[in-house]
C-alpha cells in the first residue's frame, strides 16, 4: 500500500473517531435532558402566543360587528374584582341572607378588595378579590389568585355567588353545603393550576403563561374578537388585506367544536349523563344540541340562531324565523308542529331547565314533547 | 483454507467462562424473567393509528408471550451463542482473541438481541472474502434461512439483510472480475431478497418501517428530531466513548489488510455501513460487534490474531494499540456490568427500581417519558405488561411524534380537554388517551409540574415511586385501586408517621441510591408532601439535595399560609437561607436558577398575602413586629440586631432565637426557644406559634410523641395557627 493510501485512512480514522466522540457526547446530553418536553411542544394554545395580537379599538374602523360587541356576556366574561361592575354587587354580599348567616363582610381600599368571615372566638380572616368571573346574565362569581410552591397559578373560588335571577347571593355551583376547615377553605374550594388556566382561558382572549404561571398583566379579559378570529395583528397591519385560514371555519362541526372548548362538547360527560333533559348538561349546549334531531338532520350550527356579535338581548334567537327554515307552516313538504303552534317553539322544544340554585339554562337538546307535555 | 478447530473440552471451558459474564452482567435480575421475542406493541387509536410490525412468530399461539424465558437461561443461551460464534472464528484463534470476543459480547448480551446474533452467526460463512471459497446453491440456502428467519423473529432483520446484501454482491462482483462469470446462487439470492423485501414493505403493515430502523436512528440522531430521546439509552456516554475507541482500532486495522492480495481485501462498503450503525445509534452496538468480530475473524484485525503483525506496524505502536483494546474491553465490560455510578458510588448491588411484580391481570402501560421500555422488560415489572408505547423510533411515522408529545404535555399539564392551538387545529389529551385506555402512566421522576398535576387528578393515583419513574395507577380498576390505597397510606405514614399505620416500602418506594432518593423526595415535594420529602432526602452536601430542601421549606411555609393564613417563620427563614446559598454556588445550569426563582415567587407570594384583616396586625413600632417585618421581608441581619438588645419582648426573642438557631450559631436553640414559651411573661399568641413550630421540628424529626404533646398544648389557646395544630394532630393520633 502507498503512503498517500495510508495517509487516507489515518484522516479517516481521526474523522471517525471525532464524530463517535462527538456523537457520543451529544447523546450523553440527550439523556439527560428532560425527555417529555412539556414546555417545549410542536404548537402552543393560541391563547398564550405572545405576538401577533392587534389592538381591538382598530376592529371599530372597519367592522360594525365591533360596535356592539363590547356590550355581550362574552366581553364582560371576566373582569377585576374591583371593577365597578364587580363592586357594584359585590357591596351586597354583608348584607344578603347568606353574608350574614356566614358572617362574611367586604371591605375596600385603594388597591384591593377583601373578603372577611369573623370567626367563632371573634377574630377574623381575610383573603384579597382579584377577579369577577361571569357577565352578570346569569351570575357572578369571585375568586382569588395563588402561587404554588412551583411558582403556579393556583385559584381559590369562593362559595358565593351572585345570582341575576333573584339578584341576591347563594352558594356557587359545586361548592359544599358545609365550607372546610383552613383558612382558605372557609372561603371557598381551591383549584390547582390546570384547572385555573382553563378557567382563565375560557374567560379571556389571550393569556400568557409561563411553565404554570398566569401572567395576568398580559392577560386580555373577556372572549373579544382575536379569541375567534385569531391573533390579527397582520390584518390590520395590511388595512384587512390579509387573512388568516386557519381562523376560518371548515365546516359546521368544526364551528360547534370551537364554541365547545369552553362551551363543552359531548365528549367531556359520562356517557350516562348525557340523555335527555337531564339539568347537568343544560348549561353546556353543544352537547344537547349535537344530540338534537334538528342538529342531526340539517345543516344547522350554533351561529344558526345565535348573532354572537350582538348581546343576548339584541338577538332574535327567541323568535321562530330559524324554526320555520325548515319547519314552514306554508311549505305541505315540512315537518310540522304537532301542537299546531305557529310561534313560541322554545316554549315546547326548548325548554329552560333549572340547574340548581334557581340557575335556569335553555335546554338545546331539541326534541318533542311526548303527549303528556314531557320532553 | 486449513481450519484448525480446539478441542470439545477447551468449549466448554470458554462457555462457562461466558456464562459466567454474562451472568455477571445481570447478577441483581438473575432470577427475573425476559422475553427473547419483541412482544406486540398495540398503538392503535383511530386518529393517531401507528404502523406497528408485529413478528409473525408471534402469532403461533404458544409463543404469544414473546418466549419468556428465566434471565439465566438467557444468559446461558448467550454464552452458548458466542462460543459458537468463537468457533466460527476458530481457525484465527489465540488466547487473547478469545478472551477479548468473550469479554466484548458477554458484555453486550441482550436478550431481545440474541436471535439477531444467532441469524449473523448463521449467515456467518457468507461474510467469507477467500477467492478459493466457492459459492455454491448451499450458499443460498444459508443467507435465504438466515434472511427468513430473522425477518420473521426479530425486528433488526435489516441488519443481517444489509450484511448478506452487500457480502453477496461483493461476492459476485470479485468473481466477475476473476472469471468473467456471474455467480448464479449468489445472484438469486440478491433477487430474492430484493425482491422479498420490496414486496413486503409494499404488502405488510410497518415492515418497510422496521426494515429502515437502523436508517431511521441514524437520521434522527443526525437531525436531532424532537423524538431522539425516544432511543433506547440504557448505557452511559463512556461506554460510547470506549466504542468509539474501539471501532477506531479495527479501522486502524484495517490500514494493514489494504496491503495485502486485492482479492483477500474485505468488503469496505459494508464494513463502513456496520461502523456508521454503531457509531451513530448505540442501539445496534451489540449486534455490530459480532459483525465486527467476523470481519477480524475474516482477515482483517490482524492485532487481535497470535500471527506475525504486518511489517508496516511499528513494535510500539502495536503494544499501545493492544493496551487500549484491552481497557476499552474491561472498560465497557465493568460498566455493562454494574453500570458506571454503581462503580462510582461503590454500592453496586443495589436496587433502584421500584419492584412491581405484584400487579397482577394484563397491565397496559403507557410511558408518558421516554427512554424507558427497558424498564418494563425487566425483573421488576409486571407479569403481563402490554406497552401502549415504546422506545422504538420505528414506530412513528412522520409527524406523529410531534402529536404525542403535545398530547403528552396536554396531559401532563392537566389540559384534557379541547382548547386552541396556534396552527388553528385543536389539542387536548383526552380524547387520546381514552381510547388507549392505560391501567399505568410512567412518568419521569423529574417531571415534577406533571406529577403535581397528576396527583391532584381523582382518576389517577400515585403507586409507585423510584428514581427514574413515578407511577400512576387508573382509579377505574379495583385491584388497582386496592394498591392505591395501600400507596397512599405509605405516602401518608412518611409525611405524618402514625406509630399506628402498617405500611412497607416494599413494591410501593424504592429510594435507591443517595442520587436516586433526591429525585423521589423531588415526587414527594411535587406530591404536596414536604414532611415525607424531608425524610427520604440522604444526608449528602450536593447542590440537589439541598434544592429539595428547600423546595421542601417552601411548600411548608405554602402550606401554612393557606391552611393558617400566617406565615411559617420558620420554614419561611430555612427556605431563604438555603435559596441564598444555593445561589452564591453559580450552578452552571439554566434549569436550576429557574427553580430558585420560582421557589422565591413562592415565597415571596405566600408571605404578600394578606389574610390577617388589618385590625388585628401588631403595632409597627413594637420590636417584635419590627423583627417579625424584617424576616418576612428577607432582611434577616437587622432581625437578628433587635435581638442583641436585652430588652426586647417574647416575639422579638423567639424571631432572634430562630434565625440564629436555624443559622447553627447557637446551640439547644429549640430548648431556648421553649424556654421563651414557657416565660411567664410570654403573651399567649406567642407561646402558641413557638409550640407550633417546635411541634412541626419534631415531626420532621419523627418524634411523634413529643410533636403530639407540642400541638396539644398549641392547641390549649388556640390562635392563629391553630388550623395546621388540629390537621396534623388528626394525622398523628388517627
Amino acid at each position: 500500500m502507498n503512503l498517500g493510501s495510508q495517509k487516507v485512512i489515518l484522516v479517516l480514522m481521526v474523522v471517525l473517531v471525532g464524530l463517535g466522540v462527538s456523537i457520543s457526547i451529544r447523546l450523553a446530553k440527550a439523556t439527560y435532558r428532560s425527555p417529555l418536553k412539556t414546555d417545549s411542544v410542536p404548537f402552543v394554545a393560541v391563547g398564550t402566543l405572545e405576538t401577533g395580537w392587534a389592538d381591538e379599538s382598530s376592529c371599530i374602523g372597519c367592522h360594525e360587528q365591533a360596535e356592539n360587541f363590547p356590550m355581550t356576556g362574552h366581553a364582560n366574561t371576566l373582569t377585576a374584582a374591583d371593577s365597578n361592575a364587580s363592586w357594584g354587587v359585590l357591596a351586597d354580599l354583608e348584607q344578603s341572607q347568606i353574608g350574614r348567616a356566614e358572617q362574611v363582610s367586604v371591605s375596600r381600599d385603594s388597591s384591593k378588595i377583601f373578603l372577611q368571615r369573623r370567626l367563632s372566638d371573634d377574630s377574623a380572616a381575610q383573603v384579597p378579590l382579584d377577579w369577577c368571573f361571569g357577565s352578570g346574565a346569569h351570575a357572578r362569581t369571585w375568586v382569588t389568585t395563588l402561587t404554588d410552591s412551583l411558582g403556579q397559578t393556583d385559584l381559590l373560588e369562593f362559595r358565593w355567588t351572585w345570582y341575576h335571577h333573584s339578584g341576591d347571593f347563594e352558594l356557587t355551583p359545586g361548592q359544599p353545603d358545609q365550607c372546610g376547615a383552613g383558612h382558605l377553605a372557609q372561603f371557598g374550594l381551591q383549584f390547582d393550576g390546570a384547572r385555573a388556566w382553563r378557567c382563565f382561558s375560557c374567560h379571556s382572549t389571550r393569556l400568557p403563561t409561563s411553565r404554570g404561571k398566569l401572567d395576568f398583566e398580559g392577560m386580555h379579559a373577556g372572549v373579544t374578537c382575536q379569541r375567534c378570529h385569531g391573533p390579527r395583528q397582520k390584518h390590520v397591519d395590511a388595512d384587512g388585506l390579509t387573512t388568516d385560514p386557519r381562523w376560518a371555519f371548515t365546516d359546521r362541526d368544526n364551528e360547534v367544536s370551537r364554541c365547545a372548548e369552553c362551551h363543552r362538547d359531548v365528549g367531556e360527560q359520562e356517557p350516562s349523563a348525557v340523555r335527555p333533559g337531564n339539568p347537568d348538561i343544560a348549561r353546556f349546549q353543544p352537547i344537547g344540541l349535537s344530540q338534537s334531531e334538528c342538529y342531526l338532520k340539517s345543516d344547522m350550527s350554533c351561529t344558526t340562531c345565535h348573532d354572537v356579535h350582538r348581546p343576548m338581548s339584541a338577538q332574535s334567537s327567541r323568535r321562530i324565523s330559524q324554526c320555520t327554515q325548515c319547519h314552514d307552516e306554508q311549505d305541505n313538504q315540512q315537518t310540522h308542529c304537532g301542537a299546531g303552534m305557529l310561534d313560541r317553539c322554545i316554549d315546547c322544544h326548548m325548554p329552560a331547565l333549572d340547574t340548581g340554585r334557581g340557575l335556569k339554562f335553555v335546554d338545546h337538546w331539541i326534541r318533542i314533547p311526548d303527549e303528556s307535555g314531557n320532553l | 483454507m486449513m481450519s484448525r478447530r480446539p478441542p470439545r473440552t477447551a468449549f466448554a471451558g470458554w462457555w462457562l467462562i461466558a456464562f459466567g459474564l454474562c451472568c455477571a452482567k445481570c447478577l441483581v435480575t438473575l432470577q427475573s424473567d425476559v422475553f427473547l421475542l419483541e412482544p406486540a406493541s398495540i398503538m392503535a387509536s383511530s386518529s393517531l393509528s401507528l404502523v406497528v410490525w408485529e413478528l409473525p412468530v408471534l402469532r403461533v399461539g404458544i409463543l404469544q408471550d414473546g418466549l419468556l424465558v428465566s434471565k439465566w437461561l438467557a444468559a446461558a443461551i448467550a454464552a452458548a451463542l458466542i462460543v459458537w460464534l468463537l468457533n466460527r472464528l476458530a481457525r484465527r484463534r489465540s488466547i487473547g482473541f478469545s478472551v477479548v470476543v468473550i469479554a466484548l459480547l458477554a458484555s453486550a448480551w441482550a436478550p431481545e438481541h440474541l436471535l439477531t446474533w444467532f441469524w449473523l452467526i448463521i449467515i456467518g460463512p457468507l461474510l467469507q472474502v477467500d477467492s478459493d471459497c466457492r459459492w455454491t446453491w448451499r450458499h443460498l440456502v444459508l443467507g435465504l434461512i438466515g434472511l427468513v428467519g430473522s425477518a420473521v423473529t426479530t425486528v433488526d432483520f435489516s441488519m443481517v439483510l444489509i450484511l448478506v446484501l452487500v457480502s453477496v454482491s461483493d461476492k459476485i462482483l470479485r468473481e466477475r472480475r476473476r472469471t468473467g462469470k456471474l455467480n448464479r446462487p449468489a445472484l438469486t439470492l440478491v433477487v430474492i431478497a430484493l425482491t422479498a423485501s420490496v414486496v413486503a414493505s409494499f404488502s405488510l403493515d410497518g415492515f418497510a418501517n422496521t426494515l429502515l430502523r437502523p436508517l431511521t436512528a441514524m437520521q434522527m440522531a443526525v437531525l436531532e428530531t424532537p423524538f431522539a430521546g425516544l432511543e433506547p439509552v440504557t448505557s452511559s456516554w463512556l461506554e460510547s466513548l470506549l466504542l468509539a475507541a474501539t471501532i477506531s482500532l479495527v479501522i486502524g486495522d484495517l490500514q494493514n489488510s489494504l496491503s495485502a492480495d486485492p482479492s483477500g481485501r474485505p468488503n469496505r462498503i459494508g464494513l463502513l455501513i456496520v461502523l456508521g450503525v454503531g457509531v451513530f445509534c448505540r442501539y445496534y452496538i451489540p449486534i455490530v460487534m459480532p459483525v465486527l468480530l467476523f470481519y477480524s475473524a475474516f482477515g482483517h484485525m490482524k492485532l487481535l490474531q497470535a500471527q506475525k503483525p504486518p511489517a508496516s506496524l511499528q513494535l510500539p505502536t502495536q503494544w499501545v494499540l493492544r493496551f487500549v483494546v484491552v481497557l476499552s474491553v474491561i472498560g465497557i465490560t465493568a460498566i455493562h456490568t454494574i453500570g458506571l455510578r454503581p462503580v462510582l458510588s461503590a454500592n453496586p448491588f443495589r436496587q433502584r427500581l421500584v419492584n412491581l411484580k405484584a400487579l397482577t391481570g394484563e397491565v397496559k402501560v403507557l410511558l408518558m417519558s421516554p427512554g424507558m421500555t427497558s424498564h418494563w422488560k425487566g425483573p421488576e415489572a409486571p407479569l403481563r405488561t402490554q406497552l401502549l408505547l415504546d422506545d422504538r423510533w420505528d414506530r412513528f411515522r412522520p409527524g406523529q411524534a410531534e402529536t404525542v408529545q403535545q398530547v403528552f404535555a396536554d396531559f401532563a399539564r392537566g389540559r384534557r380537554e379541547i382548547y386552541l392551538l396556534e396552527n388553528g387545529e385543536s389539542a387536548g389529551a383526552r380524547r387520546w388517551i381514552d381510547s388507549q385506555k392505560p391501567d399505568l402512566l410512567v412518568l419521569s421522576s423529574n417531571d415534577w409540574t406533571a406529577i403535581r398535576q397528576l396527583s391532584l387528578n381523582p382518576n389517577w393515583n400515585v403507586i409507585a415511586i423510584d428514581g427514574r419513574r413515578t407511577v400512576f395507577a387508573t382509579a377505574d380498576r379495583p385491584d388497582l385501586n386496592m394498591r392505591a390505597g395501600d400507596a397512599s397510606r405509605l405516602w401518608f405514614f412518611l409525611e405524618w408517621p402514625n406509630p399506628r399505620s402498617q405500611v412497607s416500602l416494599e413494591g410501593f418506594l424504592e429510594p435507591g441510591l443517595d442520587s436516586d432518593s433526591v429525585k423521589v423526595a423531588g415526587v414527594l415535594n411535587a406530591m404536596r408532601l414536604p414532611y415525607a420529602a424531608l425524610r427520604v432526602l440522604p444526608d449528602v452536601d450536593s447542590f440537589e439535595a439541598d434544592l429539595q430542601r428547600a423546595w421542601s421549606y417552601t411548600e411548608l411555609v405554602v402550606r401554612c399560609a393557606r391552611q393558617n393564613g400566617r406565615t411559617s417563620l420558620l420554614d419561611l427563614i430555612r427556605a431563604r437561607k438555603l435559596i441564598d446559598q444555593l445561589r452564591a454556588q453559580r450552578r452552571p445550569s439554566g434549569i436550576v436558577p429557574e427553580k430558585l426563582e420560582r421557589l422565591e415567587l413562592a415565597l415571596k407570594k405566600a408571605v404578600d398575602l394578606k389574610f390577617q384583616p388589618r385590625v388585628q396586625t401588631p403595632g409597627s413600632d413594637s420590636s417584635g413586629a419590627k423583627g417579625r417585618r424584617y424576616v418576612l421581608e428577607g432582611r434577616f441581619k437587622e432581625a437578628e440586631d433587635i435581638g442583641v438588645d436585652a430588652s426586647v419582648n417574647s416575639d422579638a426573642r423567639m424571631v432572634s432565637i430562630l434565625l440564629t438557631g436555624l443559622k447553627g450559631s447557637a446551640d439547644n436553640w429549640q430548648d431556648r426557644l421553649r424556654g421563651v414559651a414557657d416565660s411567664p411573661d410570654c403573651p399567649v399568641n406567642v407561646r402558641h406559634e413557638i409550640l407550633f413550630y417546635l411541634g412541626c421540628l419534631a415531626l420532621e424529626n419523627r418524634e411523634v410523641e413529643q410533636a403530639v404533646s407540642c400541638f396539644q398544648q398549641a392547641l390549649a389557646t388556640p390562635d392563629g395557627f391553630s388550623n395546621l395544630c388540629q390537621l396534623y394532630l388528626s394525622q398523628l393520633t388517627r
